[in-house]
């Protein structure tokens, strides 16, 4: 455990218009530690789902990143109201996005059930008022086998 | 593999102002030893460090106007963009083929034509393919951009010829059919910028091109502006008919015309980047075709270019009333070579990802500490004055190991400070020789 290589992105809640930036970031660190492209698109996915979930429904947290040469490990650690009702929320088209997002063109309820397809594993922790912790992973071992 | 470029620096002409390397949008050009360099491996010949260079030290490889006379039957093949580099004044098109004829050439192909054909073959494409969205073949440093820096996105790009190599391909047929001799014949495309010259060189989508040469709208520009409506002998044919839709491909927005979906037109790297950064996350699923070109305005903005892209966009709209409204393509004929394949790239582009920093993941990692390390420690101003485009790209120069942290004038003035403290700290401790008060021996 001890070879993990980790980075932080602040991301602001609200701050739309800068939603991407923090996973675009993966993606050009994830190239440069060499992971085959098709681990790197679905961890770009689970980044980005993230930190827009951060921006819609949150006062702001960080976005992590953890790379070892096993798992990717996308962490999302917020500030904010709490999902409600879990197992609704990761339906998909089941969406509690503020008004102000939906006229943006976000918050379509895709979110948590896209991080879910692209994930290996997938845990949140939410508590009401609080906050909730994101923490989706990417196996690598079956790189090998499959590259 | 070799990369041929067109792009080239005069160093006699550099004088290390690290303009260019803020603008490339490959992150291709350190500046080291006093001069820009490019990295092979990512330059996509946009040709932008061109026109940002104030000392016009960058420069673009044609073939030199000459090289036309070497065949019996040399073919000017000319962009869509030509067409806004004559004042509408002297425009005629008759008199155009006639200018060519007086430089040399026996014919004009006209790449207007082509570019009904492959916006035609866009339209199937985008009705045949499920992938979304498609993006625009017909701009080669917006594909380069793509195989380098967005390599997640290649299977995005049209798997279709460009509108240059399936002209020259018909004109080759037709001229063989008239009876011109294979060897006889070159086709020398009239280029409004250094992308296109590589396209030639090297390719994509296939091994070879059937463009022998690619001579720089500039060079033209001179000897055929002086004999534009004066025949020469033999006069010269014209051999392809084309409408506006064709030509309009000059500027942007104009393919795929007339045809229904989401379409989205895309001119200038600062859009196309943007836009292709939105594609990788996943954005904009429901686009079904971009239209991608990396110079403002469009091809008329390319920098071979003689005119400003205001007035060729005004010179263009001018000289498009002498064509029929409607495009020129026989239908017919098109389907035929559709079904063929004919538009069809010869394989697949690959992605030309820029390198990790060591191939083993472990290693890599290693690697990435230490950038990080050195990043914590760069002052973030991007000045540029260490020659790597930003802090972050200095930071991973130096753990390639192909500069150190010096080249940095914050840290090398830190250093220098730093010195210059010890070297004072060190005068402070003088010995007693210097120092030591003389012993009072008089009393
Ligand atoms: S031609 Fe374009 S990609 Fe190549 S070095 Fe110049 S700006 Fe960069």
């Amino acid at each position: 455990m001890e070879n993990i290589l980790e980075f932080s992105f602040p991301v602001e809640g609200r701050s739309f218009n800068k939603a991407g930036d923090a996973a675009a970031r993966v993606k050009q660190l994830l190239k440069q530690a060499s992971i085959p492209s098709p681990f790197i698109r679905r961890a770009v996915v689970v980044a980005y789902e993230a930190e827009l979930n951060m921006i819609i429904h949150s006062q702001g947290g960080t976005l992590r990143l953890a790379i070892s040469p096993e798992q990717l490990t996308i962490q999302a650690v917020d500030q904010g109201p709490g999902i409600e009702n879990l197992q609704r929320a990761m339906q998909e088209g089941y969406s509690t996005a503020p008004r102000e997002a939906r006229e943006l063109g976000f918050g379509g309820g895709m979110g948590l059930s896209n991080i879910q397809r692209n994930a290996d594993h997938l845990d949140i922790q939410s508590q009401q008022n609080e906050g909730t912790v994101l923490t989706a992973a990417i196996y690598l071992e079956k790189a090998a086998s499959v590259s | 593999m070799q990369y041929i470029h067109s792009v080239h620096l005069d160093e006699d002409q550099c004088q290390a102002c690290t303009i260019c390397t803020k603008r490339c949008p490959t992150e291709a050009i350190r500046v080291y030893q006093g001069k820009a360099r490019i990295l092979e491996e990512r330059c996509i010949d946009c040709g932008e460090c061109m026109r940002t260079c104030p000392q016009e030290a960058k420069t673009s490889q044609t073939d030199p106007l000459e090289a036309v006379f070497a065949y019996p039957y040399a073919v000017a093949l000319i962009a869509p963009s030509l067409y806004s580099q004559i004042p509408p004044a002297q425009f005629n098109i008759e008199g155009l083929v006639d200018g060519f004829s007086a430089v040399g050439f026996r014919a004009v192909a006209d790449v207007s034509h082509g570019a009904e054909h492959v916006g035609e073959a866009y339209k199937q494409w985008i009705s045949a393919s499920e992938t979304r969205p498609l993006i625009s073949s017909a701009c080669p440093a917006v594909v380069r951009l793509i195989q380098v820096k967005f390599d997640e996105l290649t299977e995005h790009v049209m798997p279709i010829e460009s509108p240059m190599e399936v002209t020259a391909e018909l004109a080759r047929r037709q001229l063989q059919d008239q009876g011109v001799k294979p060897e006889d014949i070159g086709i020398f495309f009239v280029s409004p910028c250094p992308a296109k010259v590589t396209a030639v060189k090297q390719p994509l989508g296939r091994s070879y091109s059937h463009v022998d040469g690619v001579l720089s709208f500039s060079d033209v520009y001179q000897e055929l502006y002086p004999r534009l409506n004066e025949a020469g002998n033999p006069k010269g044919q014209r051999l392809f008919p084309m409408g506006r839709p064709g030509v309009r491909w000059g500027i942007t927005a104009a393919q795929t015309y007339e045809s229904e979906g989401i379409r989205m037109s895309l001119e200038g790297l600062d859009q196309v980047t943007a836009v292709l950064e939105d594609l990788s996350l996943g954005k904009l699923p429901d686009v079904d075709f971009i239209e991608a070109n990396a110079c403002p305005g469009g091809c008329i903005g390319g920098c071979l270019t003689v005119q400003s892209r205001f007035q060729a966009q005004v010179n263009l709209y001018r000289n498009l009333k002498h064509l029929p409204a409607k495009p020129q393509l026989d239908m017919d004929h098109f389907q035929r070579l559709y079904d063929q394949q004919f538009y069809m790239m010869h394989h697949a582009l690959q992605p030309r990802p820029s390198q990790p920093l060591d191939p083993d993941i472990s290693r890599a990692m290693q690697l990435m500490k230490r950038q990080e390390q050195i990043l914590q420690t760069l002052p973030g101003l991007d000045c540029g004055a260490c020659g790597s485009p930003n802090c972050q790209s200095l930071a991973e120069d130096i753990v390639r190991g192909w500069t150190t942290e010096n080249d940095c004038i914050f840290i090398l003035r830190e250093s220098v400070q730093n010195l210059a403290k010890e070297l004072w700290d060190l005068a402070q401790q003088v010995p007693p020789t210097i120092g030591r008060q003389k012993p009072s021996t008089e009393e």
